[in-house]
């Protein structure tokens, strides 16, 4: 079914479901306090069609077509007359055909009583006012939903934008020259930019699937830590420990960064002797793990505690892709931290 | 000698795959090439054994190239573009190395042009992975570097435990409970409310004793379960 039909069952449903009740607050509402049910059912019947008359117009032509399209005095003067006219049709009706009838005691206000036109007219527009507000709501949800989408589609632009302008290639090519200028004169150097390269190879191309294999995960942590190494130079001793065969075994990308991230985030710049980061990769039977751990300095441990962002994110992508099937804890002491991640091993 | 040959339409690029050549005794750079129509001419008559072929090239494409040898040489391609790969090794491309041509990347390509085994190809080997291990304890003051092969087993003591080394034994401001967690679990094992055993280090286990260079630790009821399961899977 088309959206446009969905939307025109829905409003349908609505309609009948506000009227009912409408219907039934006129009838039962007023009758149950004077006991007069039948005499009430005519009320309700001569209610009805004016409200839903003045409502729908209201709403689906008038603010529609004229107030919406900034054709306000148009809306004003019909809105009024339309009003106008129809509250005195039905008085007139009332009064010369179905008052006689069923309530001739009310024949005893004139037919053209100002305050019984005001009362009338007050009910009347207490009904519009709630008929209207269903669809000012309706209308503020979908604009807000329009608006939130724009936004999405306008950052997926951006992004594409993005990866159209910075080519793959280019930048490959134009490392291998560096590396190869840098072979020559300072292979330290020529060092680095593997590393780089390796690291953005993934960022631009394994981080874009679903999984990718868990020795590629390690080779780019090991990339990043290399990097890292030498920020921070002597002070700094990383490790990282690959127990048991992990060939076989894929993770989601970019978990681990966020965490090793974390770590010399936190763990290291405050260092002021040595700073220490370890990563262990072990499987079991069940599970395979990783053990993330980093020296931590006890007067900046208050900073650290919290996580960061980057830990949150890390957490809800966890559960969205490993419900129920992965383990996420931080352990402290007072010179270490600890990050434990366990994931079930599919079989 | 092998006799190889280089078409790499830029220079930097060229002179790195001459400087990795150079690194190896069997391989011999005949010629170097900026397209890859004089590289055809020049195939026509000379005998070539491995190509280095760069697949963006000016007129002939490095994968054109390719298509139009009859006799082709074994062909490793280098390029900065992942997309071809699957094209090129239905052409019969030895290797695919993808730029920047790291030096170890390069030895491993060119070892599959002599499989013989000239260069033994690297494994990552675990076991050699907790060998090298270590992690560092605070002991008072200091930092102490220690290699997990050589933890004998570590004793837990209330708020501080003793790690006891084949050589030493080290008083750590950490909890038994943390050591437990960031140890490798299949390589160390719970046996005891106040004992973490190296698995590698046991020499004997008894109904509810184990021996470590002869001295016995008790192992808890409620750690032997899980103890016996993780001996059983390290033993397959």
């Amino acid at each position: 079914m088309s959206i446009v039909a969905q939307r025109r069952k829905r409003e349908i449903a609505f309609n009948l479901i506000f009227w009912s009740f409408y219907f039934l607050y006129e009838w039962f509402g007023l009758a149950a306090l004077s006991g007069q049910y039948s005499m009430y059912f005519i009320n309700a019947c001569m209610a009805l069609p004016l409200a839903f008359l003045v409502s729908y117009v209201t709403v689906h032509v008038f603010i529609k077509q004229f107030y919406n399209k900034d054709q306000k005095l148009k809306f004003w003067i019909l809105q009024i007359s339309c009003t106008i006219v129809l509250l005195l049709v039905r008085r007139v009706f009332n009064y010369y055909v179905i008052y006689p009838r069923y309530f001739p005691q009310a024949q005893q206000i004139p037919l053209l009583s100002f305050g019984k036109l005001i009362i009338e007219l007050v009910n009347l527009y207490l009904i519009v006012g709630v008929y209207a507000l269903f669809y000012f709501v309706q209308s503020w949800y979908e604009e807000r939903q329009r608006v939130q989408s724009l936004l999405q589609e306008k950052t997926v632009a951006e992004l594409e934008l993005l990866k159209s302008q910075v080519q793959p290639h280019f930048i490959f090519n134009s490392l291998n020259n560096i590396y190869s200028r840098a072979l020559q004169s300072s292979p330290e150097t020529a060092t680095l930019i593997s590393h780089l390269s390796g690291f953005l190879n993934y960022t631009l191309y394994d981080a874009k699937q679903d999984f990718v294999s868990l020795r590629s995960e390690i080779a780019y942590i090991k990339h990043f830590i290399e990097l890292q190494k030498s920020r921070y130079g002597e002070r700094l001793d990383a490790s990282v420990n690959i127990y048991d065969e992990i060939s076989d075994l894929s993770i989601a990308p970019m978990l681990l960064l966020p965490l090793v991230e974390n770590s010399f985030k936190h763990g290291l710049p405050g260092a002021i002797r040595q700073g220490w980061i370890r990563i262990d990769v072990s499987r079991g039977a069940e599970n395979y793990s990783i053990k993330i751990e980093n020296s931590v300095e006890e007067k900046i441990k208050a900073n650290f505690q919290s996580g960061g962002i980057g830990i949150d994110n890390v957490k809800k992508r966890l559960e969205l892709i490993y419900p129920g099937s992965h383990e996420f804890k931080i352990e402290e002491e007072l010179h270490s931290y600890l990050t434990i991640l366990k994931i079930k091993i599919d079989k | 000698m092998i006799r190889c040959m280089v078409i790499d339409d830029e220079l930097p690029a060229r002179e790195l795959l001459k400087m990795h050549l150079a690194g190896l005794d069997n391989f011999e750079l005949v010629a170097l090439f900026d397209n890859a129509v004089d590289g055809f001419n020049f195939l026509q008559k000379n005998n070539i054994a491995l190509l280095f072929l760069d697949i963006h090239l000016p007129r002939l494409s490095g994968l054109e190239l390719m298509r139009s040898l009859k006799q082709p040489p074994k062909i490793i391609l280098t390029t900065a573009y992942r997309e071809y790969a699957v094209e090129a090794f239905e052409l019969d491309a030895l290797d695919y190395l993808v730029k920047p041509i790291t030096r170890e990347r390069f030895i491993k390509a060119v070892s599959k042009f002599n499989s013989s085994g000239h260069f033994p190809t690297e494994k990552n080997s675990p076991a050699g992975s907790f060998a090298e291990a270590y992690i560092f304890l605070k002991v008072g003051t200091e930092l102490k570097k220690i290699y997990l092969k050589d933890i004998l087993y570590i004793e837990g003591l209330k708020d501080f435990t003793k790690v006891h080394t084949v050589s030493k034994c080290f008083i750590a401001s950490e909890r038994l409970s943390y050591m437990e967690e960031k140890l490798p679990e299949t390589r160390f094992a719970r046996i005891h409310k106040s004992y973490i055993a190296s698995l590698d280090k046991i020499d004997g286990v008894y109904a509810d004793q184990v021996s470590i260079e002869n001295k016995y630790l008790p192992i808890g009821r409620v750690y032997k379960n899980q103890f016996l399961k993780i001996l059983a899977l390290i033993k397959t």
